[in-house]
């Protein structure tokens, strides 16, 4: 802003400086004077920031002014003055003024009144025409170059003035539009006559999914088709009364919104000219309160679902505080009633409420509440088992002020449980039953077969001569008959022994179990002479005691259905199975090439005492299938049978893995 | 000969079984197996106690049932085996059934052998033969798998 070389007034000063000398040294006072009554006279505006000021200071501060401009010109320092005192408003240091209170008119009547009272001393000063010409020549040029160069830099700071706000402005611009941007709320300035212009931000555009201003149908058009009327109906109602207001849902480019909008229609001669106004984005939010809405109603259901409810008590002010599920367990009416402490109690069971109270008292002194049960009498309905947990409140001093918790009933469970203990206490009874049946099969069931077989034996071995072949024969029938009888019993007792006796399952080598149940078939072995192939594909998991009876019972029927004009062939394969639900199945599975039977009769075989043949053309008791069976089933797997008459028989035991 | 028939004159029997059938058989085949072995009878565990309470003499061997009424053949054995002074008297079980758990039990509780009443009379004295006259050691440490006396007749069945 250095605008004092531009000027082309010359400002080589010759008698202005005596002049000045002149002023200084005889008529300073004088000078300041005139130049505060001249600026009283002109009234400058800029005196009305001394007008609290006294006179005297007034004075003062003049004269120190004056001092200055008249030394300056005296020691022909002009421009140097010039220049100082530009830049001493430039940079705001001025007397009690800032620099914007400086206007053009402060200027041009300062120096005004300046040049006037200036030349108020020069006819004293010279009698010289020429010389007081002169004088006042220069006392003009050097004004109006300070004249001029005020001006130029009032300008130039009302020029950085308008700068600076403009750039506010467009700052404010800047940040409104951001804050539009982020809040997601745009504003708009819509024509309504047909004939202006409508504005609007570029958040209108986003929140409306446009790129260009749209008609009203084709915005109607992306309003969600319940809401269109609303819409219409709101703007209807702006047109008469002035206000815009309207949430409403739309859609545009598949994004579904909830906008919300206001606005103020400008009339013209009571016409509706624009509409100024505001539309944003409330999505988030009306999906929040729907969410908050839903929780509540959801906590609401689930209070309901399970029969849980809460509470709080306060103790200073006697009142509890219950959920709808509360009132519904103790059979009223969600809050139809104000609970107290005594109320609370009248529901409780007569022979529970000294106990809960108790257990309240001991919470209430050590601040430790813990769960309870307690049966009550709800006002509709049967006797109810409650279930809750609970928490003393405590204040800051540690005093107990309530308590709060949460409440089920729990009738349903607790008498279900009641059921299975009744059942439970029932299958120990009956278990109990059949140990002492057991006992007896074992003992008593035995003691007379085994007598009719020794006493039928004694009398065919010591009697034998004397008595006829035909009696000789039913000797041996009866013979025949309690040895089989006593086989099943044996069996029985066998198969009784195997149930839930599984203890622990380990993994089992097939040729080690194999073996094993082959050493308790040695003589059938030895007597049928059968081939044996054992392919172990993976380990087996069971309780090997068990593992070896299936076995044992398995490859005595290959070897004991065996075909007569065929030696027996037995096939034992170990394998790993996958069933349908996933689960893994180690398997073992006995082929045979012995009689077969009817696949028909592939699930009757395992039933118990269920048996094919007649007992003179095949012995047993009809237990060893149902043994395996069961053995197969206590292990949580199963076993299943393949067989083709004359052709053969096939065995599987699938055993769960681990 | 076994060795205690050796080395006594009067070979004394205790049989403690409550069945009166199987008192008779047993009297009977031990008769035939040989006149000399005096049996006493018991029918019960309570039976048995008071005889042995009286009696001065100490008895060779105690052939033992296990079921039966009154103090039955478990706690006999327990309670023989914790007196000093029939400590070391040979307990032979002679039961009806071949139950697992017993043989087990009374194996563990100092039992010298068991062995299943029979089918068969010549089975009996079989046994009981072989028990007389074979060279079963009947007391001192004996092994499990000689523990369950069997006849041929026994194990076909």
């Amino acid at each position: 802003m250095n605008t004092t070389k531009e000027h082309i007034i010359d400002l080589q000063l010759e008698l202005l400086p005596a002049y000045a000398e002149y002023i200084l040294a005889e008529r300073l006072e004088d000078y300041v004077r005139t130049l505060y009554a001249f600026s009283l006279e002109l009234d400058i505006p800029l005196m009305k920031f001394f007008a609290s000021l006294p006179e005297k200071e007034i004075l003062r501060m003049s004269k120190e002014g004056a001092i200055e401009f008249l030394s300056a010109i005296r020691d022909r320092r002009v421009e140097q003055y010039i220049e100082t005192s530009r830049s001493n408003w430039v940079r705001n240091q001025l007397p009690r003024i800032s620099r914007e209170d400086v206007i053009v008119e402060d200027i041009s009547l300062i120096n005004y009144a300046r040049k006037r009272t200036m030349r108020a001393f020069l006819p004293d000063y010279t009698k010289t025409p020429a010389e007081a010409l002169k004088v006042t020549d220069e006392i003009d040029r050097f004004i109006l170059t300070l004249d001029a160069t005020l001006v130029k830099t009032y300008l130039a700071i009302q020029e950085e003035r308008l700068r600076l706000s403009n750039e506010q402005l467009q700052k404010r611009e800047q940040q409104l539009l951001e804050a539009q941007s982020l809040s997601k709320i745009g504003s708009f300035e819509w024509d309504l006559t047909g004939s202006g212009k409508s504005s609007y931000t570029p958040e209108v555009f986003k929140i409306f999914e446009m790129e260009k201003e749209n008609s009203l149908e084709s915005f109607l058009n992306d309003v969600h088709a319940d809401d269109r009327l609303k819409v219409k109906t709101a703007l209807e109602k702006a047109m008469n009364d002035g206000e815009y207001e309207c949430e409403y849902r739309y859609t545009r480019r598949n994004i579904q919104k909830v906008l919300y909008s206001r606005g103020k229609v400008i009339f013209d001669k009571g016409r509706a000219a624009t509409m100024v106004g505001t539309v944003s984005d409330v999505t988030e939010k009306a999906n929040l309160i729907r969410q908050l809405l839903e929780n509540q109603e959801l906590s609401k259901q689930a209070q309901a679902l399970t029969n849980l409810g809460s509470w709080k008590w306060s103790i200073e002010s006697d009142s509890i505080e219950w959920s709808d599920e509360m009132y519904r367990i103790y059979g009223l009416e969600p809050q139809s009633e104000k609970i107290t402490f005594q109320r609370f109690l009248t529901f409780i069971h007569d022979d529970d409420r000294n106990r809960r109270i108790a257990e309240i008292t001991e919470a209430v002194r050590t601040g430790n509440a813990s769960d309870y049960i307690m049966r009550i009498n709800p006002h509709r309905g049967s006797e109810k088992v409650l279930r809750g947990k609970g928490r003393v409140i405590l204040d800051k001093a540690g005093k107990s002020v309530g308590m709060l918790g949460t409440c089920q009933d729990i009738t349903n469970e607790y008498n279900l449980t009641n059921e299975l203990r009744r059942k439970n206490e029932e299958l120990l009874r009956k278990n109990r039953d059949l140990e002492s049946f057991n006992f007896i099969a074992s003992h008593d069931l035995q003691e007379p077969l085994r007598k009719i077989q020794l006493y039928s034996n004694r009398i065919l071995g010591e009697g034998g001569e004397r008595i006829p072949e035909p009696l000789m024969k039913y000797f041996r029938k009866i013979t025949q008959a309690s040895n089989r009888m006593q086989k099943m019993i044996e069996d029985f007792l066998m198969f009784y022994h195997a149930m839930n006796t599984i203890e622990s399952v380990e993994s089992l080598r097939l040729n080690d179990v194999v073996a094993e149940a082959c050493v308790g078939l040695k003589n059938a072995i030895e007597e049928k002479q059968p081939s044996f192939t054992i392919r172990e594909n993976t380990a087996l998991t069971g309780s090997r005691k068990h593992i070896v009876q299936i076995l044992m019972h398995l490859i005595s029927n290959a070897v004991k259905f065996s075909r007569a004009e065929a030696k027996p062939e037995i096939e034992i394969v170990s394998g790993r199975e996958v069933a349908a639900d996933g689960k893994v199945y180690t398997t073992v599975s006995i082929r045979d090439n012995g009689i077969g039977f009817d696949p028909q009769y592939a699930t009757r075989i395992f039933e118990l005492f269920q048996r094919l043949h007649s007992h003179d053309e095949y012995s047993g008791s009809g237990i060893g299938l149902s043994l395996c069976k069961k053995i197969a089933e206590d292990h949580h797997g199963y076993i299943t049978a393949q067989s083709q008459p004359g052709v053969g028989s096939v065995f599987t035991v699938f055993l769960p893995e681990s | 000969m076994n060795e205690y028939l050796q080395k006594r004159r009067n070979e004394n029997v205790i049989l403690v079984d409550d069945d009166p059938d199987d008192r008779d058989l047993f009297a009977e085949a031990m008769n035939m197996v040989d006149p000399r072995v005096h049996v006493t009878m018991k029918r019960d565990g309570e039976e048995l106690a008071n005889y042995l309470s009286q009696e001065s003499d100490i008895p060779d061997l105690i052939f033992l049932d296990l079921n039966m009424p009154k103090k039955n053949g478990r706690e006999c054995l327990a309670d023989l085996q914790k007196n000093p002074r029939f400590k070391s008297v040979p307990v032979i079980i002679y039961t009806t059934s071949l139950n697992p758990v017993d043989i087990e039990e009374t194996f563990k509780n100092g039992a010298s052998r068991f062995f299943r009443k029979p089918n068969s009379f010549e089975e009996l004295k079989e046994i009981l033969n072989s028990i007389l006259f074979s060279e079963l050691t009947l007391s001192g440490p004996r092994g499990k798998e000689d523990f369950v006396l069997s006849t041929k007749a026994s194990t076909q069945r």
